[in-house]
């Protein structure tokens, strides 16, 4: 059985962005995709932080192989979020994707149908 | 880590065939592993045993060895994704420097095909595992980057392929046994862009096994110089650096550091190639190649056998194929081979000095399980 639990990246609507619900040392300023036991560098105690819409790809890819539920073509990418922690993101896309270069500014844009964060190309 | 005063050997090594073997059974290939190796090393007889699986069950290790009704001691089951045969490796060599033990088997070993069809199946209780996330999709975009930042073309990458496709081709274990032109690799199926297929290793069934021991005065042993396992740290948005490279870059210092050598002085090197550019990254990590520079050193032909620092002389996992928990095992077993001379046509010229790197991935947000590498000597 699939664990009930989601460990993927949680995203959020705030005032009317999607964000990404993650989490900061306020000793170190180590920034998390996901509120962990404690700062993984510090060992201080971590709060809540919202990160996001916006970032930037520093790579990506398009899989062109199914990879268990999901199926090709699937762009995805490494988005480093501004001033945010890096996560992996699927890009809107279309059939004939092609792959989006390091340095392409992106925005969150909410959760794919299979629960995924989500982005899209801005510049 | 200080105290240790024992030197370690090799005694000897083996391996079944590596590729889909659906229906010889896992006990069978451990068994032939073994059996070489056994006879190889001249013993059956051994104080512990360490055996690196992946994806192996309860009671795996005791049940393969059971067959064998050879081991004594401890069995200890290690895993530490596509390094964990070099792990059980590094532990049956730790155990007889600190003095532990004075024999010890080292066995990694995986049937893959009998569960998986197609790619590996991603990790759902992994962050991006649960996003469909496996290997291939990260060493794609790792490619990506470094195409981007480097300004190195994707055939320069693909070639190391074509390098290691024709070692493969000289090697009878190897799964994929044929020689591969550039065009084939280019124009094969295109996976993950930039990669396409015969960039990417190959599910596969297999086992490779080493007897390690103190020193016995035999001159086939071959010697064990240093050996390091470091965990990976960290990867995240403070880092630019390559998924691979850094851990990579870490248990190199340390097997050179222990060893009283460095990558100059290494004659033949077997490296994880589970993508093409993984070997670029380890190549540049391990000092053979400046940042950027590592496809060029194969283009110039010097890691081909016959060039100046031969690398992946067995065809890599690319060739070999990657049973996960057997890879490592079967890199130490071609060093050894290499370095004895018995490299039957693949063999490189008067080596002497060799090194063996293997790096586990899977966990995202760190740059790999663990990496070990390891550096063999000629006694």
């Amino acid at each position: 059985m699939e664990s009930p639990i989601d460990p993927r990246p949680r995203l959020a609507i705030s005032n009317g962005d999607w964000v990404l619900v993650g989490a900061r040392c306020p000793q170190c300023e180590y920034r998390l995709a996901a509120m962990g036991p404690w700062c993984p560098i510090c060992h201080s105690s971590l709060d809540a932080k919202e990160y996001g819409p916006a970032g930037i790809v520093w790579a990506s890819t398009v899989l062109r192989v199914p990879i268990g539920d999901y199926r090709p073509p699937r762009p995805v990418a490494y988005v480093d979020l501004d001033d945010g922690p890096r996560i992996l993101c699927h890009l809107e896309g279309e059939e004939d994707a092609v792959p989006v270069g390091p340095g392409t500014r992106v925005e969150l844009t909410g959760l794919s149908q299979q629960g995924d964060p989500m982005a899209k190309v801005t510049a | 880590m200080s105290g240790a005063s024992t030197d370690a050997f090799i005694y000897g090594v083996g391996s079944s065939n590596f590729g889909k073997q659906p229906t010889t059974s896992v006990y069978e290939l451990a068994w032939q592993a073994c059996q070489e190796a056994f006879a190889d090393a001249g013993t059956d007889r051994f104080d512990a045993a360490f055996v690196g699986t992946a994806l192996g069950a309860l009671g795996i290790a005791q049940r393969l060895l059971k067959g064998l009704g050879v081991v004594d001691g401890p069995i200890i089951t290690v895993e530490n994704a596509c390094a964990s045969g070099t792990t059980a490796y590094h532990e049956a060599y730790e155990a007889i420097r600190h003095g532990r033990y004075n024999k010890v088997l080292a066995l990694g070993v995986e049937q893959m095909s009998t569960r998986i069809g197609g790619a590996m199946p991603p990790d759902p209780i992994d962050p991006e595992g649960r996003s469909g996330i496996v290997m291939l999709p990260r060493y794609a975009m790792m490619a990506q980057r470094y195409m981007a930042e480097y300004g190195v073309p994707m055939e320069d990458i693909a070639y190391v392929a074509v390098k290691n496709s024709h070692n493969g081709a000289l090697n009878k274990r190897a799964q994929r046994a044929r020689e591969l032109t550039l065009d084939e690799v280019l124009g094969s199926r295109l996976v993950a862009d930039p990669l396409t297929l015969f960039q990417s290793c190959s599910i596969s069934d297999g086992a490779a096994a080493a007897v390690l021991g103190a020193g016995r005065d035999n001159p086939r042993d071959i010697a064990i110089k240093s050996s390091a396992l470091v965990p990976g740290g960290l990867w995240d948005y403070r880092t630019d650096r390559l998924l691979g490279s850094e851990i990579i870059e870490h248990a190199a210092q340390a097997a050179f550091e222990l060893a009283g050598c460095t990558i100059d002085d290494i004659d033949v090197l077997e490296v994880h190639d589970a993508f093409t550019i993984g070997e670029v990254i380890a190549i540049e990590a391990l000092g053979l190649a400046d940042p950027g520079a590592g496809p060029e050193l194969g283009l110039s032909g010097q890691t081909a056998i016959g060039g100046r620092v031969p690398v992946n002389p067995s065809g890599g996992l690319l060739s070999r194929g990657h049973p996960l928990g057997a890879t490592g095992l079967a890199q130490v077993a071609e060093i050894v081979w290499q370095l004895r001379g018995e490299a039957n046509g693949r063999q490189v010229e008067d080596a002497s000095l060799g090194l063996v790197e293997t790096a586990g991935g899977g966990v995202s947000g760190i740059d790999g399980t663990g990496c070990v590498v390891t550096i063999l000597s000629r006694s």
